[in-house]
């Protein structure tokens, strides 16, 4: 169901932001009942109707919210109903059938089903959650109810976020509420990727304070990399460093790459402190791509790798990754913040010809939280400092 | 194929913003879709003259126009080979924008289709000047 996933995405990307979900705001514009207000929302989501469908949110904006944050939870809402509209071919509504709501006891929350009928035939099936507003009015409110029977993609956070240490708490969306069914998130991943790039080849950077050939006056580069962007600890980053190194180089022994090592320059822009061009040496891993690796590995898609060795696994030589997340019944929601969370989940692994399986789920197991070896039980616990889950398994 | 903004991050891989505030010398119609496009357009085109002018230069104090465009430079070269690898530019348009409720900020997603059939989306942040220019952010 379109629909549902693609709020989840949207709800995802507030919650990953840290934004009050269900805090009111132009308390105006809401409807005059649960019933208008769900059905507004539906026809501005199905029909894209430009950025009408905010309108439609409860959304705030918090006053110390980056700028850049504020439009890309934007984005990412008006994307979802532009996503949702094409996917029912972009068709009119002939019509909106709303279930009976499901009242909560406090009279202010709206629980409803619907599903919607297009002209070209096309139905489509969810379920969206009205609230009431201090005036009386009803809107939507932005937030993890809107429950996904499917969500591939979630994954693609899960793919984002891989190797980071953390699973943010904008994976775990879907998870069902005291009065939810089991959402089951149907998987499937060809691969991950967490930066763009677009050369023949692209470097894994050593971490400095665990070599001795850089320079100590460099480290501040990557004190600022993982203080300001990724928040490393230094320890974790080291581990991944030499983790990817191994990988690397049984990916090598296998002939998909040629590695060469040696200092690296490389321009770097803080933009938030000192926005001049300035220029880095590091310890680094040249990684080349043989013509095999060309070939078995990045498939023609050299527009999603990014350099450390979780790019062996794109293309054809990806992983197969399928499984379920089954969120526990009764499981407190996420914006109730649990301390911790239980999901099954089952993967298939597939290391490229020649190279060592082992050593690959050894990497994945380490920092991809999600590719986890088959029917393990993964436990995460929340960390309220990171506003994330810790991969606990 | 990509007009990747990311490759200004290069192999950094750290938040990596480019700035710098030049007066409007003809980006394009001003609208912040117009200069998205505009914008864009000098990207795959290799355009560095049109392209620095779109950009928004507050932020690149100490940071002259010749070391700017002296980086670009290879960057949007590379970008036109490819370009033209892909068949050429077929049409640049903006699909998507959103604005920050100050007003002062946007951000616009433009699709690019190119000759071979294939298309590709990218987001351009924009900052409204004090002028009234939309100017392009680049991160």
């Amino acid at each position: 169901m379109k629909n549902t996933l693609t709020l989840a995405s949207a709800c995802a990307a507030a919650l990953s932001l840290a934004i009050p979900c269900a805090a009111w705001a132009d308390a105006s514009s809401g409807a005059a009942s649960s019933d208008d207000a769900a059905k507004g929302y539906i026809e501005a989501f199905y029909v894209a109707q430009g950025n009408e469908i905010l309108s439609k949110y409860d959304l705030v904006i918090p006053k110390d919210m980056k700028y850049h944050q504020e439009l890309d939870l934007k984005d990412k809402i008006v994307k979802a109903a532009q996503d949702a509209t094409a996917a029912a071919g972009g068709s009119k509504i002939k019509e909106v059938r709303l279930g009976a709501p499901k009242i909560f006891d406090d009279g202010k929350r709206a629980n409803y089903t619907y599903e919607v009928a297009f002209e070209n035939g096309k139905t489509v099936k969810g379920r969206v959650q009205a609230e009431q507003l201090q005036d009386g009015k009803w809107k939507i409110p932005l937030e993890k109810k809107q429950l996904p029977p499917e969500a591939k993609d979630c994954l693609a956070v899960f793919a984002q976020n891989q190797g980071h240490g953390f699973i943010s708490a904008s994976q775990m969306l879907g998870g069902g509420g005291d009065d939810e069914d089991p959402s089951v998130v149907k998987i499937t991943v060809p691969g991950f990727f967490a930066y763009a790039s677009d050369t023949d080849y692209s470097y894994l950077m050593a971490f400095p304070t665990s070599d001795s050939r850089v320079p100590a006056e460099d480290r501040k580069y990557w004190n600022f990399y993982s203080s300001e962007s990724t928040k490393f600890k230094s320890e974790d980053y080291k581990e991944e460093y030499q983790k990817s190194y191994a990988l690397l180089k049984a990916y090598e022994a296998a002939g998909y790459l040629k590695l060469e090592e040696g200092m690296v320059d490389f321009d770097y822009y803080d933009a938030f402190s000192n926005p001049k061009i300035q220029k880095a040496t590091l310890a680094g891993v040249k990684i080349n791509f043989t013509d095999k690796g060309k070939k078995e590995i990045l498939s023609g898609d050299k527009s999603r790798y990014h350099g450390l060795p979780t790019l062996m696994l794109m293309g054809k030589t990806a992983p197969e990754v399928k499984g379920d997340i089954t969120m526990q019944k009764g499981t407190k929601g996420l914006m109730s913040r649990p301390d911790t969370f239980t999901c099954p989940i089952s993967f298939g692994l597939k290391a490229p010809d020649g190279v060592d399986s082992k050593i690959v789920a050894a990497y994945l197991k380490a920092y991809a939280p999600f590719a986890i070896p088959r029917d393990t039980e993964i436990r995460l616990v929340w960390n309220e400092k990171e506003n994330a889950f810790e991969k606990g398994y | 194929m990509a007009f990747d903004f990311s490759r200004f991050r290069k192999a950094a891989a750290a938040a990596a913003i480019l700035g710098a505030a030049f007066a409007f010398t003809g980006c394009g119609e001003q609208t912040p879709e117009g200069v998205a496009v505009e914008f864009s357009k000098a990207g795959y085109e290799g355009d560095l003259d049109k392209f620095y002018d779109c950009l928004d230069t507050v932020q690149m104090k100490g940071v002259s126009k010749s070391e700017m465009t002296g980086k670009l430079q290879p960057m949007l070269e590379e970008e036109k080979r490819k370009v033209a690898d892909q068949g050429g530019i077929k049409e640049i348009k903006s699909i998507r924008s959103v604005s920050t409720e100050s007003g002062s900020h946007m951000l616009v997603t433009v699709r690019a289709s190119f000759g071979n059939g294939k298309t590709e989306e990218h987001k351009v942040y924009l900052n409204k000047t004090s002028k009234g220019d939309w100017k392009v952010e680049l991160r």
